[in-house]
This record gives structure tokens, C-alpha cells and sequence, in this order.
């Protein structure tokens, strides 16, 4: 099944890793939907259907925490997995948004492998397809 | 305190590079940097990273050429198709994800906060920039990457 997908960071450059991550993982998407803040991801969730959040934390405007808690206490929104993907892994950071409600935690720098299991988990698929499931250097 | 942050800066520039850019650096003086820096233009990167006694402020200079290598290897495209909004780009992220994996390396409690990067300068000749042994230097097959850290 496809699904609709928002991606939320300020550097255009990894938001074009994700989709190609998750293009190359060979998941059947829809929608790909991006924002540079969470003020303009707060934007899109209005006027579109999304299945799943990916997020960075530190972003001008809105930051990724804060937009978790607004989709976290948004009854319309609650139901959407967020992840976070940032370049922080402090323990303290780290339980913080688990807390707070995200379904997962990536840091960068990443690799592609981690983005698709992780997703794999959260949307309950056993394999994302025949296109290509194994990672090599060079592969974004 | 400086030293060992530096010490741990040269461990995450190394990993970040090799990792997302595919780029491999080796330390070299900056005596023998600045022999042969002549005619090259950098851009320049900076973050803040605020303490609760203490700031830290990074520069990062990157050799123009390396700054197109950087984007294209990590956008997965030629360099012929990157355009100088990606390389910025690049280059803001390359110097997120450092201060990033430094706060986690030098500051595993919390509390630190991380800036967001901010270009200086799109285009600096090296005569520019002030190189003594305040300075760490960086060569690669692309060029050279200075890094300032500057506590207070």
C-alpha cells in the first residue's frame, strides 16, 4: 500500500537524501511532501493526508520538537508516526521526544539501511520490495 | 578543555566526511597550508555552540573546489549540475552534522546548545584568513578544509 510521506528539514539537500533513501529502498509511495520548518509542516498536515513524519529538530521558525508536540496533542494528527532525524544523540534528547511521542530516532550522519528498517518497523512491512534491499558505499 | 574539544572535532570532521561525503582528509601544518594557499577561495561556515559557562565558535573554510566535490558526492550527481544554492547547502549541513556529533561526543548530558550554521562568506580569497597554529588544516585530493575553534 502507498503511503503519504512529509518531510521536514531546512537543508533541501537532505530532504532529497531522504526521498532518494526511500526511492532506492523500493517503497511504494504517494505523496512526498516537504517543508523546510515545522510552521510550514503545520501547513501541509492541514490540507493533506499524511502517513508518516520524518523530522529534524533544529530548524528556524519551528523546530522539530515543538511540531511533535503540536501533531502529538492534535486529535486529527495523533496518529501519525513521527520520526526524528538529527544530529544530536544525547540520551537526554533522545528520551525526550520518545516521550514526547515520536516512533523512532535517527541521527546523522545516517545510513540508508537504518532509514529503511526503521520505516519497514513503523509501517509494518517485511521488505520494501524487489527493486534494491541491500545498501552499498555510494548508494544515496 | 580546548584542546581535547579539538582533538574531538578532528574525530567528527574525519568520520562525517568519510561517511555522507565520501571525502578523505589528512592533517597537514599550517605552515605547509598556508605555502599553497595562494589564489584559492574558500567559503566560510560558522557555528555557535552556547554553554552554560562558556561558547564555542567553530569556522569552517572550505577550498571552493572541495565545496563542489563535497555537494556532488553527497547529492549523488556531477558537479557540472550542482549549482551554488546546493553547494551552500551542502556545506550548512556538513557543519550541522559535525557540531552535532561534537555536542555528543564533548557533552553527553545536555547542555549545550546547538546553533544553526550560518555562511559568512560565499566566496574568501585564503589571504583572508588569518592561518597560525590556532588553525586546524585539512587536505584532501579536493582541497583543503580550515577549521577555526574558538572558546570564551
Amino acid at each position: 500500500m502507498a503511503f503519504n510521506l512529509l518531510i521536514v528539514d531546512d537543508s533541501v539537500s537532505i530532504r532529497q537524501i531522504i526521498k532518494r533513501v526511500i526511492s532506492i529502498s523500493g517503497f511504494i509511495t504517494g505523496d512526498i511532501y516537504e517543508a523546510e520548518n515545522g510552521l510550514a509542516a503545520i501547513k501541509v498536515l492541514a490540507g493533506n493526508q499524511v502517513d508518516l513524519i520524518l523530522s529534524d529538530i533544529h530548524m528556524p521558525e519551528m523546530d522539530g520538537i515543538t511540531l511533535l508536540e503540536k501533531v502529538k496533542k492534535n486529535k486529527a494528527l495523533c496518529h501519525i508516526p513521527v520520526v526524528m532525524v538529527t544530529t544530536e544523540a544525547r540520551e537526554q534528547l533522545v528520551n525526550k521526544v520518545m516521550e514526547l511521542g515520536a516512533s523512532g530516532y535517527i541521527t546523522k550522519p545516517f545510513h540508508p539501511e537504518e532509514i529503511k528498517q526503521l520505516l519497514q518497523r513503523i509501517l509494518g512491512v517485511e521488505d520494501a520490495g524487489d527493486n534494491k534491499t541491500e545498501f552499498e558505499e555510494g548508494d544515496f | 578543555m580546548l584542546e581535547i574539544t579539538r582533538q574531538n572535532l578532528r574525530k567528527v570532521i574525519s568520520n562525517v566526511l568519510e561517511s555522507m561525503f565520501f571525502i578523505f582528509i589528512e592533517p597537514v601544518s599550517a605552515g605547509e597550508c598556508a605555502r599553497d594557499l595562494t589564489g584559492v577561495n574558500f567559503h566560510q561556515v560558522q557555528i555557535i555552540l552556547t554553554g552554560p559557562r562558556q561558547k564555542l565558535d567553530l569556522d569552517f573554510f572550505f577550498a571552493a573546489s572541495l565545496a563542489e566535490q563535497m555537494a556532488a558526492n553527497f547529492l549523488g550527481v556531477e558537479i557540472c549540475d550542482i549549482n551554488n544554492l546546493q553547494v551552500l547547502d551542502v556545506l550548512k549541513e556538513m557543519v550541522n552534522m559535525v557540531a552535532g556529533g561534537l555536542v555528543n561526543l564533548c557533552d553527553p548530558d545536555g547542555s549545550i546548545v546547538l546553533g544553526i550554521p550560518n555562511i559568512t562568506e560565499t566566496l574568501s580569497t585564503a589571504e583572508r584568513i588569518t592561518i597560525n597554529d590556532g588553525l586546524d588544516c585539512y587536505s584532501s585530493d579536493d582541497g583543503y578544509l580550515l577549521v577555526r575553534c574558538l572558546g570564551n
